[in-house]
C-alpha cells in the first residue's frame, strides 16, 4: 500500500515536471518570435541609417558608412536655412 | 442648493467651452458639410459619390480593423496573461520591458521600419535566406494589406496589452488561488475566471485601437500598394488633390458612423466604472 502510494506520488511529480519542462521551453521560443518580431524593424532601421549599400540577398550591408546620414542632415539644414 | 450647482456649472465651464470650441464645432462643421451643397441646401449626392467612388476602399478598411483587431485581441491576451500567470519570473520581466517599446515609436517610423523590414529585399527575407529557411527566388513581399495588418497590430500590441495586463492584475487574486488550489490549469484559470471579468476592458482595448487604426495615415500610404486603400488616404486624396472637402466629409461621416457604435459602447462601460448608469 505504502509502496504504491509512493509510486503514485513519484508519477505525479514526474507528470508535474514533465508539465513544467515544455511550457517553460514554449514560453521561451514565444518570447524568442515576439522579440525577434519586435526587435527585426527597428534594427533594420538603424541598420539602413548606417548602410551605404546593401544588395538583396545579403543578410547585411556590403558598405558601412555615414555618408547617406550626413548628406541628409546637411539637406535638411540647408531646407531650414533663410 | 441653488449657489453650489450654479458654482458647480461654472467649475466645469471652462473645459466644456474648450471641449465645445475645438471638438464638437469641428465634428458638426464636417457632419454639416458632409450633407450640403456650397449654397446650404441639404443633399445626399456626396455621400452617394463617396460610396459610388470609394466603397471598395470602404470595404477594405472595414476588413483592415476587423482582422487587426482580432489578432489584436488574440495577440494581447496571450502577452497578457502570459505576465501575470506565468511562474517564470525572470521570463515575465523580460517580456514585460520589451512588450512596452513599440509604445513609443511614432506610427510613420513604425511604417518606414517595416517598409524595408517586410519588403521582398528586407531584412526579414534576408535573415530568412541566411539562416537557410528559405531560397532568394521562395521570398514573398508583405507590402500591401497583409502588411497594413503587421504594421497596425506591432503597433497597437503595446497599448492593448497594457490595458489588458492592468485589469488582469486588479483582479481579485484570492479567486485565482482558489481555483489553483482546486486544481485548475492555468488555461482554465484564463478562460473561466479571468477573461469573464475584464471583457470591458478588452472591449474598450479593441474600440480605442479600432479608431486608432482608422485614423492613421501614414500606414495605408507607406505599406499599401495603392487600390484598394483605406478611408483616411481617400479623404486626404480627395482635399490634397481637388480640394473636394464635401466628398471627404461625406467619407469622414462613413469614417464616424462605424465608430461611433463603438463610442457609444465605450463611453456607456467608462460611465458604468464610474458608477453613473
Amino acid at each position: 500500500m505504502r509502496n504504491t502510494m509512493k509510486h503514485q506520488l513519484s508519477l505525479l511529480t514526474l507528470c508535474q515536471s514533465n508539465k513544467i519542462r515544455p511550457s517553460f521551453w514554449i514560453q521561451c521560443v514565444f518570447i524568442l518570435l515576439f522579440a525577434f518580431a519586435l526587435f527585426g524593424p527597428i534594427t533594420n532601421l538603424l541598420i539602413w541609417t548606417v548602410a551605404e549599400t546593401w544588395y538583396f540577398p545579403h543578410a547585411l550591408p556590403s558598405e558601412w558608412g555615414l555618408n547617406i546620414g550626413t548628406k541628409s542632415l546637411i539637406l535638411t539644414v540647408m531646407s531650414q536655412a533663410p | 442648493m441653488r449657489s453650489s450647482t450654479s458654482y458647480n456649472l461654472w467649475l466645469i465651464a471652462p473645459a466644456a467651452l474648450m471641449v465645445g470650441l475645438f471638438f464638437l464645432y469641428p465634428l458638426f462643421f464636417s457632419l454639416y458639410s458632409a450633407i450640403t451643397t456650397d449654397e446650404g441646401g441639404l443633399t445626399l449626392a456626396h455621400l452617394e459619390k463617396a460610396f459610388e467612388l470609394y466603397s471598395n476602399d470602404i470595404l477594405f478598411t472595414i476588413i483592415i480593423v476587423l482582422a487587426s483587431v482580432v489578432l489584436l485581441a488574440i495577440l494581447s491576451i496571450s502577452i497578457a496573461a502570459l505576465i501575470t500567470l506565468s511562474p517564470f519570473r525572470s521570463i515575465v520581466s523580460l517580456l514585460g520591458f520589451i512588450y512596452r517599446i513599440p509604445l513609443f515609436i511614432p506610427f510613420i517610423v513604425t511604417a518606414q521600419m517595416m517598409r524595408t523590414f517586410l519588403a521582398k529585399n528586407g531584412l526579414m527575407n534576408n535573415a530568412f535566406i541566411a539562416s537557410g529557411m528559405l531560397t532568394p527566388l521562395e521570398t514573398v513581399s508583405f507590402l500591401g494589406w497583409s502588411g497594413i495588418i503587421i504594421v497596425f497590430v506591432w503597433k497597437q500590441l503595446a497599448f492593448c496589452t497594457l490595458l489588458i495586463t492592468g485589469a488582469m492584475a486588479a483582479l481579485d487574486e484570492s479567486q485565482i488561488r482558489a481555483a489553483r488550489n482546486l486544481g485548475a490549469s492555468r488555461l482554465r484559470i484564463l478562460f473561466q475566471i479571468m477573461l469573464p471579468q475584464i471583457t470591458p476592458t478588452i472591449g474598450v482595448a479593441m474600440i480605442l485601437s479600432t479608431v486608432t487604426i482608422m485614423s492613421v495615415l501614414s500606414v495605408p500610404l507607406m505599406i499599401g500598394t495603392g487600390t484598394p486603400t483605406m478611408i483616411a488616404t481617400d479623404m486626404a486624396f480627395r482635399i490634397n488633390s481637388y480640394g473636394d472637402y464635401h466628398v471627404a466629409n461625406a467619407l469622414g461621416l462613413v469614417s464616424y458612423l462605424i465608430c461611433a457604435g463603438l463610442a457609444w459602447f465605450y463611453l456607456r462601460q467608462s460611465l458604468k466604472d464610474k458608477g453613473a448608469i
